[in-house]
């Protein structure tokens, strides 16, 4: 991992937090859904991991979709909203940031939508892998349904995700003089 | 790109729905205010308001590590199977298993033990299992309407 800049780490934080926060407010609506459906969960992580797949393009840098797992794992344990998971939560955070660094280094040579778009399904389909294998312990048709509830959603994020990357990652990537100018335009 | 993003939405979309349909039509169904024991492929219905409560007092810790003390009211484990016509002696273990489907396994000496394996009555007429002695209540299964008997 190269060196970051102070301004891609701001972003990783912000975005780190900003999925704590998307979870926990996305939490009642969608407990209401998977109540109805009678799975365990698989909604709220796919709008936090969105957060986590925009930093992680926004910087570009391989890992900081794990570091950003790691920080959250941190948050989670620290305001003690570790969920299902327990004291294993930073696993829950840690593996699907590493998939979302895999899927995106995957996609590197491919349009950022498409890599947006695999990582969003990905990261969640990860973190429903990992929930289902250390706590749930589902199989057959639940599975199944909890495994397709965490890609839907992901891929609605991914929907979300795509076009504020696309006018986030111009504004990333600007040297520091357009920036500026492009910030008094503003 | 954007016309490939609407398409895999909508597919997985679609696909989640067709299993939903066929998650909802295949789950077994239990009657409000019932438990479904499962044991040598028959199942049996205990009706909680059937089964003898008794009260509940106990510590259990949380991942935090806080604790919480549980004073409420509640029936044995062990009581729910004998109801069912089941000897708990001959249990090797029991799945017990959420309304959503998680499930939490209990083994036949913490069945058999006087104090430890319990489900609770919460206040909307709801199961919940306690097990006494959980470092941090990994077996916290709410709205509990199923037992596997192994």
């Amino acid at each position: 991992m190269k060196r970051l800049r102070l301004s891609q780490l701001i972003y990783m934080a912000l975005c780190a937090d900003l999925g704590i926060v998307a979870k926990k407010m996305i939490s009642p609506a969608a407990n209401l859904l998977t109540d109805a459906l009678h799975i365990p969960g698989g909604i709220g992580t796919s709008f936090s991991l969105m957060f986590l797949v925009v930093g992680a393009v926004l910087t570009g840098q391989f890992g900081s979709g794990t570091l950003m797992g790691v920080i959250q794992s941190g948050i989670a344990l620290a305001l003690g909203s570790t969920g299902s998971l327990g004291i294993l939560s930073p696993i829950g955070y840690v593996v699907p940031g590493l998939t979302i660094d895999l899927v995106l280094w995957a996609f590197r040579q491919r349009s950022i939508s498409a890599g947006v778009m695999a990582a969003c399904i990905a990261g969640p389909l990860a973190a429903s892998l990992t929930a289902n294998f250390l706590v749930f312990h589902l199989h057959s048709v639940p599975l199944l349904l909890y495994l397709c509830v965490a890609c839907s959603t992901g891929a609605i994020c991914g929907l979300v995700a795509i076009p504020l990357v696309e006018r986030l990652y111009p504004l990333m990537n600007m040297p520091a003089r357009q920036k500026g100018n492009h910030d008094e335009q503003t | 790109m954007k016309r490939a993003v609407l398409v895999i939405t909508a597919i997985l979309l679609c696909l989640t729905a067709v299993i939903a349909v066929v998650h909802l039509r295949t789950r077994d169904k239990v009657p409000e205010g019932s438990l479904l024991i499962q044991f040598d492929g028959r199942d049996s219905y205990v009706r909680i308001g059937d089964l003898d409560t008794v009260q509940i007092n106990g510590t259990v810790v949380s991942a935090k590590g806080d604790t919480q003390d549980i004073h409420q009211a509640g029936v044995r484990v062990a009581d729910v199977l004998e109801k069912a016509g089941i000897d708990s002696q001959a249990v090797h273990s029991v799945t017990v298993v959420a309304d959503d489907e998680f499930s939490a396994e209990l083994l036949s000496e913490e069945i058999m033990a006087p104090e430890v394996a319990y489900l609770a009555k919460e206040a909307d007429g709801s199961m919940k299992l306690i097990v006494f002695g959980d470092s941090d209540l990994k077996r916290n299964v709410r709205n509990v309407v199923k037992l596997l008997v192994q």
